[in-house]
């Protein structure tokens, strides 16, 4: 709005940037794929076989169900809290398809093809939505905040970025034992902006431990829109002051973010660590507390429609012969069924109960810890 | 049968006004169809059904406040089954307040002094937090109800865009120093104008404002109290203010200068339409840079002045009455004319008498002679 002052935010929507993707040449982004799917972008398609692209198209459509599901069920009070990625099932799924599974991934909010790609189940997936005792995690995280020991899947932290250090000290550690598996995190562009994201870049800058940092810039940190996110150029741009290597890369194109990945990955020893800024866009609420009608201009999202994921991808299996609508309906119904059928066996399961959250604090159990059980447990059984 | 109880779809809401309901008695839902609309303290969220099945009762009324937990829907779903949401620990949760008020008083410090400098005993409050907690806002209501008890008094709590309303009204009140000038004019050309071009009374009074405000720019602005700066604004947003059921609505036309009348006519039908139905969305309520009152459609008697408050950013604000036949004077003598009162209002910190007279001024050219605003 002209009648606002340009320097603060005053509560209006300002007026959409195009879509930096249709750019991609002059921004230095990355892409195979053009909006329609055609492989004519700066950086040569992959070439990966029917039965990968398919499993990379299979998954996020799968992803984009749960999502629309996990909404319904909050919006119904069947699940307390939701965290959409509407928008965004590329990254998570080129990203992690270019990796291999001894490799770690500390995610995180929105990447839920991760545990799917690792081989957990579905029904496993709702129980952590539900918050069942059965769950890897116990019930103990949001809904959406995954993790698995068993798939070296880190689950994030609620506080944004804190999980930046983690990465690059477990990726430092792996190296002075002489493993070979690597690292890659997920972290958000607000998560740029904290002290965190200083604290890792320059201790990989440094010390070459081999992580792969995935900045998933998609437009907005909740209520915060990129030109108040930062002033440097874009955020690849950051790793270069602190010696890292960066790329950015087209965040709705699942063959350039797996290409760029697997570069990153495969030749850790000669490049180091590599900092990848997805350029995407999160088309849905930040979660089921929010309400983006408030801040962002309606027209925004029409602009990133053209750009969906989903969308590209299946134009370029249809291009190549591999995909039609006989496909696509099968698809939709198998999920349907899958999706039913984990939410039903998910809300049978058995929710902890209060003595749980003293489980686990320390190997061993202490004083303190046990009297606070005792002082809970007495209090919950007077109240029953 | 299932019974649908309100969730917390936030987190820690207490309560939601229902808006709208989006199914009927005896219809069939799908799991995850959207049933109803509610407002909360944050925003407007939609509700979807936790089950397939046939609607059998609708249990909350639309402008009704309800607790989280309150059954508001029955959903035949062919099953007496409900142990699944029944033995969701957030639901038993739901049901302990009352019981915990028989056990203990769950509470804060600072509550627990506020209960006591106001002598009321915590055990007869029951608490809407976490858990039962009881909150400052718990005791306030225990007192109002105690207090309506003794007087009969009835108690309306502002909820929603309501109580946004308010709060931006006294904000406007608070800061600006607001000054007004009350007027009448001879609308016997606006009302030849009206019918001959089949226009509505608050059209050709929008396209006469629309004319002026290009003239006097200082009027078409928002403030910006941190900076200390008056913006005015390139293009013309016009506030118009809507009465809808109890609230006061201010949807906003955006760029109106650039429209023709048939443009601003239609879009004045459909806002206000849609304003009286509740079915604006909060982006067309935002972004006005100059606020028309007119009230034609609800004034009985001889109303001359008003005090209007301005619409906070904005600078100035136009009421306008109906048309009545009153004497005027005219070449001489006597004439019946039909006679618009309007009354002015503007922040003097910006903007003074001397502008308000010549904004007057051109605005009283326009309705003398409409066509040229047209």
């Amino acid at each position: 709005m002209s009648t606002q002052s340009d320097n603060k935010f005053t509560g209006n929507p300002r007026e959409p940037e195009p879509v930096p993707l249709a750019q991609a040449d002059e921004l230095g982004i990355k892409q195979v794929l053009d909006c329609d799917g055609n492989a004519n972008g700066n950086l040569a398609d992959p070439n990966l076989s029917e039965d990968e692209v398919r499993k990379f198209y299979e998954m996020m459509v799968l992803v984009r169900a749960i999502d629309d599901r996990g909404w319904k069920l909050q919006r119904s009070g069947r699940i307390a809290f939701w965290i959409p990625l509407l928008g965004q099932e590329a990254v998570q799924v080129g990203v992690t398809c270019a990796l291999d599974d001894k490799d770690w991934i500390f995610r995180a909010h929105r990447e839920l093809a991760v545990w799917l790609l690792r081989g957990k189940s579905l029904k496993m997936l709702f129980a952590q939505f539900y918050g069942a005792e059965e769950e890897p995690l116990r019930g103990r995280r949001l809904p959406c905040l995954i993790g698995s020991r068993d798939i070296n899947l880190i689950s994030s932290t609620t506080q944004v970025g804190a999980s930046l250090p983690h990465a690059v000290g477990a990726a430092w550690a792996a190296k002075l034992l002489g493993g070979s598996e690597k690292f890659l995190i997920f972290f958000g562009d607000g998560s740029a902006s904290r002290g965190e994201f200083h604290s890792a870049m320059n201790f990989a800058g440094i010390h070459q431990p081999p992580v792969m940092m995935v900045c998933v810039n998609n437009g907005w940190a909740v209520t915060t829109p990129l030109d108040r996110q930062t002033a440097s150029a874009n955020f690849a741009a950051k790793g270069d002051n602190y010696g890292v290597r960066n790329v950015r890369v087209d965040g709705n194109d699942p063959l350039a973010l797996y290409a760029v990945t697997k570069d990153a990955h495969d030749n850790i020893e000669e490049y180091g660590p590599t900092l990848i800024e997805a350029v995407t866009f999160r088309l849905g609420y930040h979660t089921s507390s929010d309400n983006p009608d408030l801040y962002r201009h309606e027209q925004e999202c029409e602009l990133w429609k053209p750009w969906d994921p989903v969308r590209r991808l299946r134009l370029y299996m249809e291009n190549k012969g591999w995909w039609d609508q006989t496909r696509e309906d099968a698809l939709i119904a198998l999920h349907e069924k899958e999706i039913q059928e984990a939410v039903t066996a998910a809300e049978a399961m058995k929710i902890p109960g209060p003595a749980s959250q003293f489980d686990d604090v320390f190997a061993e159990t202490n004083w303190m810890i046990e009297e606070q059980k005792e002082r809970i447990l007495s209090e919950v059984k007077a109240d029953d | 049968m299932f019974d649908f109880k309100l969730p917390d779809i936030g987190e820690g809401l207490a309560e939601a006004e229902f808006l709208n309901w989006s199914v009927k008695t005896g219809q069939m839902v799908k799991e995850g169809d959207v049933v109803a609309e509610i407002s909360t303290d944050k925003v407007t969220v939609e509700l979807a059904a936790p089950r397939s099945g046939q609607i059998h009762e609708i249990c909350v009324d639309v402008g009704e406040v309800v607790k989280v937990g309150t059954v508001i829907l029955r959903i035949d779903d062919q099953s007496s089954d409900q142990v699944s949401q029944e033995s969701k620990p957030a639901e038993k949760q739901l049901e302990k307040p009352s019981k915990v008020k028989a056990v203990k008083v769950r509470t804060s410090p600072v509550v627990r002094r506020f209960a006591t400098e106001n002598k009321v005993d915590l055990a007869n409050v029951i608490g809407s937090g976490s858990e039962g907690m009881i909150l400052r806002s718990d005791v306030e209501a225990f007192i109002k109800q105690e207090v309506s008890q003794q007087s009969g008094d009835q108690i309306i709590k502002l909820k929603g865009a309501a109580l946004s309303t308010a709060q931006n009204i006294s904000k406007a009140a608070n800061i600006m120093a607001t000054t007004s000038i009350s007027f009448d004019v001879n609308a016997d050309q606006i009302a030849k104008c009206i019918s001959e071009n089949n226009l509505s009374p608050l059209t050709v009074i929008s396209m006469c404002l629309i004319g002026t405000l290009k003239k006097h720019p200082k009027f078409n602005a928002t403030i910006d109290e941190e900076n200390n700066q008056l913006c005015i604004s390139d293009h013309i947003n016009l506030g118009i203010a809507v009465t809808a059921s109890d609230q006061l609505l201010v949807p906003v036309l955006e760029n109106i200068g650039s429209k023709n009348s048939e443009e601003i006519s239609a879009s004045i039908i459909d806002i206000t339409a849609r304003g009286r139905h509740d079915q604006l969305k909060p982006q067309e309520m935002r972004g006005s840079t100059f606020t028309l009152s007119s009230t034609g459609g609800i004034e009985q008697g001889l109303i001359t002045s008003t005090t209007p408050i301005i619409n906070h950013p904005n600078v100035a604000i136009l009421w306008a009455s109906r048309f009545t036949d009153r004497p005027w004077v005219s070449e001489g003598g006597i004439i019946v004319a039909k006679v618009m009162s309007c009354t002015l209002a503007f922040d003097h910190r910006y903007l003074h008498g001397a502008d308000g007279f010549a904004f007057i001024s051109d605005f009283e050219e326009f309705m003398q002679n409409p066509s040229s605003a047209l």
